[in-house]
């Protein structure tokens, strides 16, 4: 019996554990997801990047590990409401890369952004001491 | 422009083109010039990726680099349903629609659901547009009319029905082309904001 109820403890505890960890990993991808945009923003107030650099810089920069693929929908949306504009630059040697870079709407968003984030952070740390 | 890196293995060209070949049917729907570039900034971005990469087998790095950089069936489908629907502009052309809703990233549920409301909204605005055609030339036989027996028939019969059972009478035409119109809009902005979001 006792052997018994020690199996189902540690099937129990494995089991939650997994949905535990499952229920995690979802969460933090949805997360993400929902910053990328904003962060895409913040790397391109700084320069301008071409998608492949754009990543590596995001990844240089935050703990986002962004799957590249991702970023390509989330540019073409960016761009599609003004807040980004990209152009091709070609090279003598090498391959031609597409930049993009913040417009003024851009700048204007982030700043709004900002304060958002800074509204959310602050209430969520607010909920979590209490 | 273009991007056609020398591979020194013919596998690593294979895998290339292979790969290439999948972008290029996901974004088939799209027009020239989207496809072009769509094409060159995958490439530019898997050259670069491939060419930063080590190690001796050249077409591991590659398959290294096309693995990071995703299933081109699964993260494009988002960009080619916004560019289809923005290729339409603001205009909401039910082809535009449908190719929207096909290439956008949702389950199969939502999709089927999104076809079916489509086809059955643009199925009803088309029979009320048809009513109001028919009405024009034979308007006894199209529109709203009460039946001998007490019933109610909306549509278009082979009977020709006496005008004291015509409900609408003059009103039949206008108000049959100003449903059609509005269910026509309706189910088309509705739609393209439901695939956009």
């Amino acid at each position: 019996m006792k052997q018994y109820l020690a199996i189902h403890s540690i099937y129990d505890y494995i089991v939650f554990k997994k949905i535990d960890f499952m229920h995690n990993e979802k969460w933090k991808s949805q997360v993400r997801k929902g910053v990328l945009e904003f962060v895409i923003l913040l790397v391109l107030q700084r320069n301008e990047y071409y998608g492949y650099e754009l990543i590596k810089q995001i990844k240089t920069l935050t703990s986002i590990d962004v799957s590249e693929g991702t970023i390509y929908p989330l540019l073409n949306r960016l761009k599609n409401t003004g807040l980004i504009e990209s152009k091709w630059v070609e090279y003598e040697t090498g391959v031609p890369r597409k930049y993009y870079s913040i417009t003024e709407a851009g700048l204007e968003a982030v700043k709004s952004m900002k304060v958002s984030w800074m509204e959310l952070n602050f209430s969520i740390q607010k909920l979590m001491v209490e | 422009m273009n991007i056609e890196p020398k591979f020194k293995e013919k596998v690593s060209r294979k895998i290339w083109d292979d790969y290439f070949y999948r972008v290029n049917r996901v974004i088939k729907g799209l027009n020239k010039k989207q496809r072009s570039e769509i094409d060159l900034e995958l490439k530019s971005h898997l050259y670069e990726s491939f060419l930063e990469r080590e190690g001796e087998n050249e077409a591991e790095r590659l398959m290294e680099a096309m693995e990071n950089l995703g299933r081109p069936e699964e993260f494009m489908k988002a960009v080619v349903s916004e560019k289809i629907l923005d290729g339409s502009g603001k205009s909401i052309n039910p082809k535009n629609l449908l190719l929207g809703i096909l290439y956008s990233p949702k389950s199969t549920i939502k999709m089927s659901m999104m076809i079916c409301t489509l086809g059955l909204g643009y199925l009803v605005s088309f029979t009320l547009g048809l009513i109001a055609v028919v009405r024009i030339f034979f308007s006894d036989q199209a529109g709203v009319f009460k039946e001998p027996d007490g019933g109610l028939l909306i549509g278009i019969t082979g009977d020709k029905l006496p005008y004291q059972n015509d409900l609408l009478g003059i009103w039949t035409i206008p108000l049959f082309l100003i449903t059609a119109i509005i269910l026509y809009l309706a189910v088309s902005i509705g739609m393209k904001k439901m695939i956009k979001h």
